[in-house]
Formats: structure tokens, C-alpha cells, sequence
């Protein structure tokens, strides 16, 4: 099962951004916080309470319907821009 | 098993972060959130690297968090974010409820006319000619306000 169907905490998002991207995008990892709570209220996550060995309970983010279509709708335009880039470069 | 200065650093970090955090629930929910990650992230590290003192591996995953003010600077930017996009939705709804009771107004004053006339003017030409009216002095005073 995928990532974002199954659902991801804060602290995996931010080791993945660095591992999938080679450390290239590096954030502030407390700063991607307000962000999830954005998305949150917009109703593009869900979010569920899971038992932790370190210490407190955390949650972990799911994408809702909403969320899981402006995803893909988003996947989309990020692969289009990229698609035309590299026609860009090629030419 | 976390030492007892570590745990002192890092409870004033999250007083720190509280402090510039407005005292909402939004805010407290958001304080449980930090609080979980770098445990998490501690503990890991401790795993990874179980010789090396708790207060300088704390040190390292503050580091990764950010500080208070740059966790506070993007809880304010995603505050204007959703506000401007509340902003947007309420401008929507005014001009639909504005849209709406302008027809209603419109469809009385026609009835009320029809009716007095004994059909005289026929309600649904009275009905576009009031809709006319009330485009044009929408218009209007869109153009005041604009110019003033």
C-alpha cells in the first residue's frame, strides 16, 4: 500500500523528503507543522492518533478524497511542467 | 531512558515555541505535534548513536526542528494563507446573497405591479426590466467606489 493511502506522521514526512530527494530538500522540520495544519482544516488530511515507543502519542496524516485529488491533479501539472522542460532543454 | 537535562531542554523549547504561539487549541494541538517529533527524532538518534552524551544529540535534532521563531513565522504565514482564502469564499457568498435577494426584490415589485395595473404591465417583462435596473446600479456603484 502507497505512502499517502496509508498514512504517514510528521517525522517520517520529513526523513523521506530528505532521503527521496538526497538531502536536497532539507526543511525546518517543525515548520512543516502549520503546513499539516493547514491541510487539515481545508480537509485535504485526516488525521488519526498512534501509539509511539519514544514517548508521546502521534498522529499520523492521511489525504481524504479532497486531498487525494489535489494530489493527483497536482502530480499532473508538476509532470506536464517538467515534461515541457525537458522538450525546452532538448530543443 | 531520556536524562533529566535533556528533558529540561527540551520543555523550554516548547515553552519558548508556546510563548510566540497564540493560546489557541490550534496552537496547543500543534505544541503536542513538536513534541512527539522530537522524541521520535531523539530517540532515534540515540539509537543510532548510543556512546554520544543526550545533550548534545538533543542539540542536533533542535537544530533540525528550527527555532521557535521560524516554526512561529510559518504558523502566522499559513494563518494569512487561510484567512485570505476565507476572505475569498466570504466575498463569493456576498455577491450570491446579494444576487438572490435583488431577485426576490425584483419579482415582488413586478407582482406588486402587475397586480395594481390589472396586468397591465406584464409581470415577467416588469421582472427583466427591475433586474435590468439593479445590474446597472450595481455597476455604478462598483464604478464610485473603484473611483473614490
Amino acid at each position: 500500500m502507497k505512502r499517502h493511502e496509508s498514512g504517514i506522521h510528521g517525522y517520517g514526512i520529513a526523513r523521506e523528503l530528505e532521503q527521496r530527494t538526497d538531502g536536497l530538500l532539507q526543511v525546518k522540520e517543525g515548520t512543516l507543522y502549520p503546513i499539516l495544519h493547514r491541510l487539515r482544516k481545508e480537509r485535504l488530511l485526516n488525521v488519526y492518533d498512534e501509539k509511539s515507543d519514544s514517548g508521546p502519542s502521534r498522529k499520523v496524516y492521511v489525504l481524504t478524497g479532497e486531498g487525494d485529488r489535489v494530489y493527483r491533479q497536482l502530480t499532473v501539472l508538476v509532470g506536464n511542467v517538467f515534461e515541457k522542460l525537458e522538450v525546452l532543454g532538448n530543443d | 531512558m531520556i536524562d533529566s537535562e535533556t528533558e529540561r531542554i527540551i520543555e523550554d523549547y516548547i515553552k519558548k515555541t508556546s510563548r510566540l504561539l497564540p493560546d489557541s487549541f490550534a496552537a496547543e494541538d500543534l505544541i503536542a505535534d513538536l513534541r512527539s517529533h522530537i522524541y521520535e527524532a531523539l530517540t532515534e538518534k540515540i539509537r543510532n548513536n548510543p556512546t554520544e552524551s543526550q545533550v548534545s544529540l538533543i542539540q542536533d535534532v533542535l537544530n533540525g526542528v528550527g527555532t521557535p521563531e521560524d516554526i512561529a513565522e510559518e504558523y502566522e504565514l499559513e494563518q494569512i494563507v487561510e484567512s485570505e482564502q476565507s476572505t475569498n469564499n466570504d466575498r463569493f457568498q456576498y455577491y450570491v446573497i446579494r444576487l438572490v435577494a435583488a431577485f426576490v426584490v425584483a419579482v415582488l415589485a413586478a407582482w406588486v405591479v402587475s397586480t395594481i395595473t390589472n396586468g397591465a404591465v406584464d409581470f415577467y417583462f416588469a421582472v427583466i426590466v427591475l433586474m435590468a435596473f439593479a445590474v446597472i446600479e450595481w455597476f455604478v456603484r462598483a464604478k464610485q467606489i473603484g473611483e473614490s
